[in-house]
């Protein structure tokens, strides 16, 4: 019997690190496409002209925030590192909120690979519309708050306190350099925020993981699958299983019979915005308290929505 | 830790990491944790590791930590000295832990250990008719066999129906002595999604066979009561112990 118990412990570990080490390799990938995109932004888009793009109206800035995921196709790994990046050139809160939770979702990656799960039709229309409009509807209740600069986490001590103008903005020195020395420079700077951000990647799967070797998801399938219940159970899927957003939507194929088209949308919209990863990332960047937002407001907005969807629509 | 020592273990992870990565490719056993479909991203992975490391100068000549190579790396030091965040060990730990995880806990594919957090089923909910009825019956795998079941309501649709595929061997309390499920595991992106199908088989050598032991099962469809539905059920005609695949999961 004590062997028996023994072995399902190794059985367990090893499944563990499978799950682990496969979300870690999916992801990590586009981890690094995320911070080498944030070390070109560094080096090469100055502040004053990101600045002058964005408009002045906060409603248009949120917007523009939210579309912005076309010109940077990244998943949530990558939308974390960059947006980071974009507030030190001046983003304002609200336009970068925006797109932190709407670029996994409108990007022309995830635009594809939904296509190529469901063609075109009801889910893929709604998928990017409840992205973009959750996305907007965020950003703009945190535009509400009076010192957007206070929700970012401390910076480190070399920043100086305000987080706002890193010491490098202008980069006098560095504009004179050859293209070589800035590419390797903005390389040196992707590098090190992988390191910063990568940290919190492994926590997010190793949690992931855990939660996948030692909960079963039985016991989330069989809560119910009623209107309400469904999207509700779908949306903790989205957050627990830490898919990456770029093929999600083959995974949510598997529940389409047996989950109302709600709660299929919950999954598709909410997971890619916030999941387990993301959650750590997020800590990265913010207060914690923000992050507890970050997490909340969206899972309320995209469940108005699914249960919308679930009571008034025939699909 | 210095910058300097904390630059050499970040290039060092770097590179063992890409260098892990290019193993399990080499070695195929990458398609333990990810879809075939995605090893463009592996090798992407990999080539971006590799030039992050060198933007550490720890690639090629010596890096000397007192006097820089060339005039321009002092502006290049200046310009990164304000903005560097300090990397811990913790921190470095934990990027480097895929690493340390894939070198020391054996590298095995879900099996029949994961099935029961998991969970198994008997038909698939996304079955397209079309991509199951093309393959020829003695061609098709457990997922073949679980699509074809899925399109029809009639569990007697199948009556007759040779049945040759092979798979691991599942069973749990639902399961009598007679009985087991021949499983495989589908994936669509990563591990993180991998799902087990199975078909149920029937003979009177079925205790012989170990739960997670591969085996070839050969033998028809008859419709049977399982668990207090009706499904279609292999009555075995043969059980045979098989290797098990180089390819693990199947992929919908």
């Amino acid at each position: 019997m004590h062997a028996s118990e023994k072995s399902g412990l190794l059985d367990q570990v090893i499944n563990f690190t499978t799950v682990f080490l496969g979300i870690m390799i999916e992801a990590v990938p586009f981890l690094l496409l995320g911070t080498v995109a944030s070390g070109l932004v560094e080096v090469f888009v100055r502040r004053e002209d990101l600045i002058a793009l964005i408009p002045r109206n906060r409603f248009t800035a949120t917007l523009m925030g939210g579309v912005m995921g076309f010109t940077f196709p990244v998943c949530e790994c990558g939308v974390v590192p960059l947006t980071r990046r974009l507030f030190k050139k001046g983003l304002p809160v609200s336009a970068g909120i925006a797109f932190l939770l709407a670029a996994p979702i409108v990007n022309p990656i995830v635009l594809a690979s939904t296509f190529a799960a469901y063609g075109w039709g009801n889910i893929l229309v709604a998928r990017f519309v409840m992205g973009l409009l959750t996305a907007l509807i965020v950003g703009l209740i945190f535009s509400l708050h009076e010192e957007p600069f206070k929700m970012m986490r401390a910076p480190a001590p070399v920043f100086g306190g305000s987080g706002e103008a890193s010491p490098v903005g202008g980069g006098s020195a560095l504009a004179a350099q050859p293209l070589r020395v800035k590419l390797q420079t903005a390389m040196r700077i992707a590098a090190d925020e992988f390191f910063e951000m990568g940290r919190y990647l492994a926590i997010g799967s190793v949690l992931a993981a855990l939660m996948q070797t030692l909960v079963p998801q039985s016991a989330l399938l069989s809560i119910g699958s009623g209107p309400i219940i469904s999207v509700v159970v779908m949306q903790l899927l989205g957050y627990v299983l830490s898919v990456c957003s770029t093929v999600d939507a083959f995974i949510s194929l598997a529940f389409v019979n047996t989950f109302t088209t709600g709660s299929i949308l919950g999954f598709l919209v909410y997971g890619p915005m916030v999941d387990i990863k993301s959650t750590l990332l997020f800590l990265g960047v913010f207060r914690q308290k923000i992050v507890v937002y970050l997490v909340v407001l969206p899972f309320l907005v995209v469940f108005l929505m699914g249960i919308i969807i679930n009571l008034n629509f025939g699909w | 830790m210095s910058d300097a020592m904390q630059d050499r273990i970040k290039a060092l992870i770097l590179v063992l990491t890409a260098a892990y990565l290019t193993y399990l490719l080499v070695s195929g056993n990458l398609f333990f944790y990810i879809g075939p479909r995605f090893s463009w991203l592996v090798i992407l992975g990999i080539g971006l590791m590799v030039i992050l490391a060198s933007s550490y100068r720890l690639v090629g000549p010596k890096a000397d930590d007192t006097q820089p190579i060339v005039e321009d790396v002092y502006l290049y030091n200046d310009y990164l000295e304000a903005d560097r965040p300090k990397t811990g060990l913790v921190a470095l730990t934990l990027v480097a832990l895929p690493l340390l995880l894939g070198v020391t806990v054996p590298a095995r594919p879900l099996d029949a250990s994961a099935v029961p957090n998991r969970g198994v089923s008997t038909e698939l909910a996304s079955a397209d008719p079309s991509q199951s009825l093309t393959i020829v019956a003695g061609e098709r795998n457990v997922l073949d066999w679980v699509r074809t079941i899925s399109n029809s309501d009639d569990p007697a649709a199948l009556n007759g129906e040779e049945f040759d595929a092979v798979g691991f061997v599942y069973r749990d309390t639902r399961f009598g002595e007679d009985e087991f499920m021949v499983a495989r595991f589908t994936m669509t992106c990563c591990a993180a999604d991998a799902m087990a199908i199975g078909v149920i088989i029937r003979s009177d050598e079925a205790a012989d066979f170990e739960t997670n032991s591969w085996v070839r099962v050969q033998g028809s469809f008859t419709e049977g009561d399982f668990d207090g539905d009706a499904l279609p059920i292999v009555s075995a005609d043969s059980i045979d112990p098989a290797n098990e695949p180089e390819q693990p999961y199947l992929f919908p």
